[in-house]
């Protein structure tokens, strides 16, 4: 009897919850699944991009006097790459494991909005798209990711260069803001029942901790682009001098932006730290509630830091003294954190995987750019190395260290859950160790370099200054982490048809995604699952209740396409959430953006205006219909 | 262990989850609006003459007037809320309708005003103009987009039926007239202060 | 004590450290510079009062917020809070940053009260 209801129900759901493959359902799905996976992939195809980009730099860069490429080129390529790791990358991808995960992770069906969700993959594609077909006209944007004015200004940069980086950062601001009020709300609003907020996986305090930030840091740098487009297309003021502006502004709230952009990125990178150690430790997280703590806290100090980047402009002491007392303090979270984490190990019984091995990497390399991080924050040391190769050095240490490092575990680790497939652990094995001396053999003489003064944003140098050996190095270990990658995007694609079938939970993991099949089905979980600790998928009795209340029909929401929404603060039930089905407005609506960028970057007015009439009928479209009336 | 888990239909205990995606939105759009504002006052501290010499000071009374009028918007706007949450279409359309007629007052108004001050000293001048041009329509772009979005649930709710798609949206608009009107206060305590 | 205050002290140990560092940050920042701009330092506004007025309040506000937090945690100990440990976590981690949050409104005030103004 109780499996018929079983059998039933599962029916049921398979037939609301299921898309017929095509490219109808391609275009228009909403699935959280389908999105993540998205992001992963074409964030991977940007990664590449930026690889290219950066082994182009270290070729020129391998020898004095090189003539590989120009200083055109160079100053369009070192842009492109950090514009590309920033914002096209690392967030994009930390974004694709959001999506996939945080549903799972907290026990939900989708995200809660999900044709937003859709909407923010489609303008992050069209945005990239948009920013990369400038290299189709050569003017790529040149003046570096912060692209300080005045050299930003019509006057010395003439071209369309910057005005794909603000009108093309503008159109992803747009994929961003929408993604990180649906991580919020989806984090706050669609936990399991049960799942109180101290019961919340630090993977999705990282999300959310990272979508805060967004929320309320990515303004500064939409306003910043606002005025600087303005400045170059009508005229306005609000950079140059002669006209009562001040170039700093530009400074100021580009790092408004930028400083917590930088814990935007390292974040969600750290909760997939903190996913992967318990699991491989084979205990719980030590200091768990600290854990959380110290996201949020980094989260949030991370605003009160921006001048730390504008040390060396001359600004009075006092001004300073605001900034460097907590860019010392911000250092106790990541304190926190990483002995919460050897505590873990050395308290477990730790089992060595590929997914540990990026982690135990990830410690070693973000330690390093830790303590040359807490080095800038004495102010003569900064004046000293700042806008030298030491920097590029130590900012390498901690995003990629803090956030690639953790990437590669989250692809080693989440792998079977995406693809239902397990990756080859020796190749894995390979990957990881021409990555990790790879990276160290590129970066680490860096320090060096730059204490012995090299500049950054130089396309080349002469002999005799101390600096061949060094960055000769620095070449042959880019393109030994370039194999590095290789190896491990090789294993991803040979896995993919070769790999062996992976179980529902092949590591023993401790959070919800493992408590269904791999890859899951389309409605996630037929039962709602009920959690009651911080370790819900080890809680044996309590998955076994999950399939028993399957057979009562329990909690199963067969009735239409919903979810269970939840208080924020206890998870209580509070009401079903009606999720809606597939849309084509996304795409449509992402079009018509695209039209009013690329029309606007062209200085054709009247069809920019089109442009802002069609993103209106599209909006006005997309309601026209209530989910679920047909 | 074994609490009863049946969800009745019909429950519903918090607010909606548009309405929480709004109050998100809003939150960012604060920090937009705060960041131009504080780039307004950063400018400001650096110049000795602001405005600028040649540049009129900026108008008091109607400009407040306007405000005056805007900020009254949240009253019907709050009560077509009330009136989605009890399914009265009757009265969620006055509000609605109310709510847009008060803003489009401000809108128009605000539109007059900055084509007599463009005229009389246009944003491409300086710097002061520039951001007294980009605050101002910044936040006439905004009132402009809830009047469209009003209309527009207007026509949703015409066949004398509110649904809880509708609803949810009727309630998440009223948060947003709030945003907006008290946004009105600070940029017009901002733009005016030269005058103060 | 009432459920309802000791919810109320939760909060405000949770809200009031960090709302001081954030106020003091904004506030005493644009004290300074308002003190140094080329226009606005003819305003005549005074550098040590600002400061120290900010300081004071910002460091009352931190230092009230991590007695409230203290007051919770007893609380929670004593055995109010609920069976999922959510207001114990709160309680916790409220605690420990209320004296992170206190350290840094007393570092940042101190610093800037020692140091002339304007002077790069």
């Amino acid at each position: 009897m109780a499996t018929v209801v079983a059998r039933d129900e599962l029916r049921k759901l398979q037939a609301t919850w299921h898309e017929r493959p095509g490219l109808k359902a391609f275009l228009t799905t909403v699935d959280h699944k389908s999105i993540g996976r998205r992001y992963l992939v074409t964030a991977s195809l940007f990664f590449v991009a930026a690889g290219v980009e950066a082994l182009a730099l270290r070729t020129q860069l391998a020898v004095p006097d090189a003539g590989a490429i120009g200083p055109k080129a160079y100053n369009q390529l070192f842009s492109m790459h950090g514009v590309t790791m920033i914002f096209l990358f690392v967030t994009p991808f930390l974004s694709g494991f959001g999506n996939f995960i945080v549903p799972l992770q907290i026990g939900a069906r989708d995200m809660a909005f999900p044709r937003m969700n859709a909407l923010s993959y489609w303008t992050y594609l069209a945005s990239g798209v948009f920013i990369y077909s400038s290299f189709l006209v050569g003017e790529a944007p040149n003046d570096g990711w912060f692209n300080y004015t005045p050299l930003a200004e019509k006057a010395f940069t003439p071209g369309l260069n910057i005005d794909y980086y603000n009108l093309g950062l503008l159109f992803l601001a747009i994929s961003s803001t929408v993604g990180s009020i649906n991580f919020i709300v989806t984090i706050l609003k669609l936990r399991a029942p049960g799942m109180s907020l101290n019961r919340i996986p630090l993977f999705c305090w990282g999300i959310l901790a990272q979508a805060f930030s967004l929320v309320f840091a990515l303004p500064a740098l939409s306003a910043a682009n606002i005025f600087l487009e303005l400045q170059r297309r009508f005229g306005f003021h609000f950079f140059d001098h002669s006209h009562g502006g001040d170039p700093l502004l530009w400074q100021h709230l580009f790092w408004i932006f930028g400083h917590p952009d930088v814990y935007i990125i390292f974040l969600p990178a750290i909760g997939i730290v903190s996913s992967v150690v318990p699991v491989f430790a084979r205990r719980s997280l030590v200091a768990h509630d600290w854990l959380v703590l110290a996201t949020v806290a980094t989260a949030f100090l991370g605003f009160g830091v921006w001048v730390h980047h504008m040390f060396a402009t001359g600004l009075p002491n006092v001004t300073f003294a605001f900034f460097a007392a907590t860019s010392v303090i911000i250092a106790i979270p990541s304190g926190v954190q990483v002995f919460g984490w050897i505590a873990t190990i050395l308290k477990g019984h730790p089992v060595i995987r590929s997914p540990m091995l990026y982690v135990l990497g990830f410690l070693v390399v973000f330690v390093v750019g830790g303590v040359t991080g807490v080095m800038f924050a004495a102010i003569p040391f900064d004046q000293q190395v700042t806008d030298s190769y030491f920097v590029v050095a130590h900012f390498h240490y901690v995003l990629f260290g803090g956030a690639v490092f953790p990437i590669f575990a989250g692809i080693h680790y989440w792998y079977p859950k995406l693809v239902g497939r397990m990756l080859d652990e020796r190749l894995a094995t390979w990957s990881f160790w021409l990555f990790f001396v790879g990276f160290n053999l590129t970066f680490f003489p860096m320090h060096v370099t730059g204490l012995l003064g090299m500049p950054r944003r130089i396309y080349t140098y002469h002999p005799g200054l101390g600096w061949d050996t060094l960055n000769l190095l620095s070449t042959i270990g880019a393109f030994t982490l370039a194999v590095g990658i290789l190896g491990t995007m090789g294993n991803v694609l040979r896995s993919a048809r070769r790999g062996e079938p992976a179980p529902d939970d092949p590591w023993g993991a401790n959070t919800l995604e493992w408590a269904t099949s791999s890859p899951p089905p389309h409605f996630n979980f037929a039962s709602i699952p009920v959690v009651r600790s911080q370790d819900p998928n080890w809680d044996v009795e309590d998955r076994r209740e999950d399939r028993r209340r399957l057979a009562r029909a329990e909690l199963t929401l067969s009735e239409g396409h919903e979810t269970i929404g939840t208080s924020w603060l206890d998870g209580d039930i509070e009401e079903i959430h009606e999720s809606p089905p597939e849309s084509p407005w996304p795409l449509v609506l992402t079009l018509a953006l695209a039209w009013f960028f690329t029309a606007f970057l062209t200085g054709h007015w009247v069809l920019a205006a089109i442009g802002i009439g069609l993103t209106t009928a599209a909006v006005g479209g997309w309601n026209l219909r209530e989910p679920g009336e047909e | 262990m074994s609490e009863p888990l049946d969800v009745p239909v019909a429950l519903q205990r918090g607010r909606p989850v548009g309405w929480w995606g709004v109050l998100l939105l809003v939150a960012t759009e604060a920090a937009l609006f705060g960041a131009m504002i504080a780039s307004y006052f950063y400018l400001r501290f650096q110049a000795v003459h602001w405005p600028p010499p040649g540049v009129p000071e900026p108008k008091v009374l109607v400009p407040t007037l306007l405000t005056i009028v805007l900020v009254c918007s949240s009253v019907p706007a709050g009560a077509a809320a009330a009136a989605g949450r009890r399914r009265l279409p009757g009265r969620a359309s006055t509000g609605l309708v109310t709510t847009a007629a008060l803003a489009a007052v401000y809108a128009a108004g605000t539109f007059v005003l900055m084509v007599q001050e463009w005229q009389d000293s246009p944003a491409t001048k300086d710097a002061y103009d520039s951001l007294f041009f980009t605050i101002q329509g910044a936040h006439a772009a905004h009132v402009a987009a809830g009047i469209l979005v009003n209309l527009y649930l207007l026509a949703t709710i015409a066949r004398g039926r509110i649904s809880q798609y509708r609803m949810n949206g009727i309630w998440a608009m009223s948060l947003y007239w709030h945003f907006v009107n008290a946004l009105a206060v600070l940029v017009l305590l901002t733009t005016v202060s030269p005058s103060l | 004590m009432t459920d309802r205050r000791a919810s109320l002290l939760l909060w405000f140990g949770v809200i009031a450290p960090p709302l001081a560092w954030t106020l003091e940050l904004v506030a005493g920042y644009w004290f300074e510079e308002a003190v140094c701009g080329r226009g606005s330092g003819r305003w005549g506004i005074d550098h040590e009062l600002t400061q120290a007025a900010t300081l004071v309040v910002c460091g009352s506000l931190a230092v009230a917020g991590t007695l409230a937090a203290l007051a919770a945690l007893r609380a929670v100990r004593a055995g109010a809070g609920d069976a999922r440990g959510r207001v114990e976590f709160l309680a916790v981690t409220s605690l420990s940053a209320a004296a992170v949050f206190v350290l840094l409104t007393v570092m940042t005030g101190a610093g800037v009260l020692a140091l002339d103004p304007c002077k790069g």
